[in-house]
């Protein structure tokens, strides 16, 4: 087996092993666990099936394979980050709106101390 | 069955009802819960609603457990379950907001909790003529076959939220509860069966929704099969805590 493909292969299990290790501590969201599993497959069948790396990438028009793998792995975290972000702004505005309610929930709790007091003060 | 298992029926139950945007049909759930089972008490659970399902508990004097954000069924679930636990009751029942559980099977289910730690309500149980899409059957006849073999209890029914959990499944669940969807039901059959809980079934028909719009869309049922499936295998995999 040529080196690149040893190496290919390499990755391919350790990206595998890490995803179902993630997976088994519930480190991973169902989502994410299976677009790595995926991701992980597919390294791995490239790793595997001699010429099918070529195949795709003349079927896509690229002239040297290692141009698409870069492509590949360039758009994949494109994708990614864009959907990371795209989760950051929800978390942080769900974060926001709890924040909002303890304060108003505080606020609450205060007045009905104070009510509470006043009352005993009467007494 | 377990060796170690005390168990009778419960003496303090709660009825949690989770609800998303169901100002039409809680009214009716609450309606039902009073004249059938009035001894139960009640908490609703609004799950980041923009309607006014929180006045409907609020306006009936029912304790209502307000989440600022929509954090899906299992986590509406899991602050019933806190929520129990921290008000001393020794059993949950499920009753969802949009009048699909039927409440006359209530007493029924928490009377099984004699003999068992959770207690599913089943749509498949004694063929009540429940009618789902092909697909849908194929895949729940397949979940609740692989979760048969696992808990080594016979399961018709394994993506029923009308469902009873003793007190033991409480501390569990308090805990912690699946939260994403499916995994309230299929993968809360896997927690409970790691922590040694017995989980069994008694036949319930469901009502269709009355009234309201259900949260989910057509592609999101469809969707509904894989999901299915990815939650099971991922509970499966799971280390157990």
């Amino acid at each position: 087996m040529s080196n690149i493909r040893l190496v290919a292969l390499v990755a391919g299990v350790l990206m595998s092993v890490l995803t179902i290790e993630l997976m088994r501590r519930k480190s991973l969201r169902e989502k994410y666990a299976v677009l790595w599993l995926l991701l992980s497959g597919f390294v791995l069948l490239l790793a595997v099936v001699p010429g099918l790396l070529l195949w795709f990438a003349n079927l896509f028009g690229f002239a040297l394979a290692a141009n698409f793998v870069f492509f590949l792995a360039i758009f994949g975290l494109f994708a990614l980050a864009m959907q990371f972000s795209v989760e950051v702004g929800r978390v942080e505005h769900e974060v926001g709106t709890l924040a909002e309610e303890l304060a108003l929930l505080r606020n609450e709790v205060e007045n009905v101390k104070s009510e509470l007091q006043g009352q005993r003060g009467f007494e | 069955m377990l060796a170690n298992q005390i168990s009778r029926v419960p003496a303090r139950p709660l009825i949690v009802v989770p609800a998303l945007n169901e100002e039409a049909t809680l009214p009716k759930v609450l309606a039902e819960l009073a004249t059938l089972v009035p001894n139960f008490s009640i908490v609703v659970v609004d799950d980041g609603s923009f309607d006014d399902t929180k006045s409907v508990s609020q306006t009936r004097g029912i304790q209502c457990l307000r989440i600022p954000i929509n954090i899906g069924v299992g986590g509406a679930m899991q602050a019933g379950f806190v929520y129990a636990m921290r008000n001393g009751f020794d059993a949950v029942v499920q009753v969802d907001g949009d009048g699909q559980h039927p409440v006359s099977t209530v007493p029924a289910l928490v009377e099984a909790l004699a003999t068992s730690d959770v207690v599913v309500g089943s749509r498949f149980k004694n063929e009540t003529g429940f009618r789902v899409s092909w697909i849908r059957r194929v895949v729940m006849r397949f979940l609740a076959a692989v979760l048969s073999r696992i808990l080594k209890t016979e399961l018709t029914d394994v993506t029923s939220g009308f469902r009873a959990s003793g007190p033991r499944a409480i501390e569990v669940f308090a805990e912690l509860y699946p939260r994403q969807y499916l995994g309230d039901t299929v993968e809360s059959l896997v927690v409970a069966h790691r922590h040694g809980l017995s989980v069994s079934e008694i036949s319930a028909t469901f009502r269709p929704r009355q009234g309201g719009v259900p949260s989910q869309s057509n592609l999101a049922a469809t969707l509904y099969v894989g999901r299915a499936v990815i939650v099971l295998l991922l509970a499966l995999v799971h280390k157990k805590q």
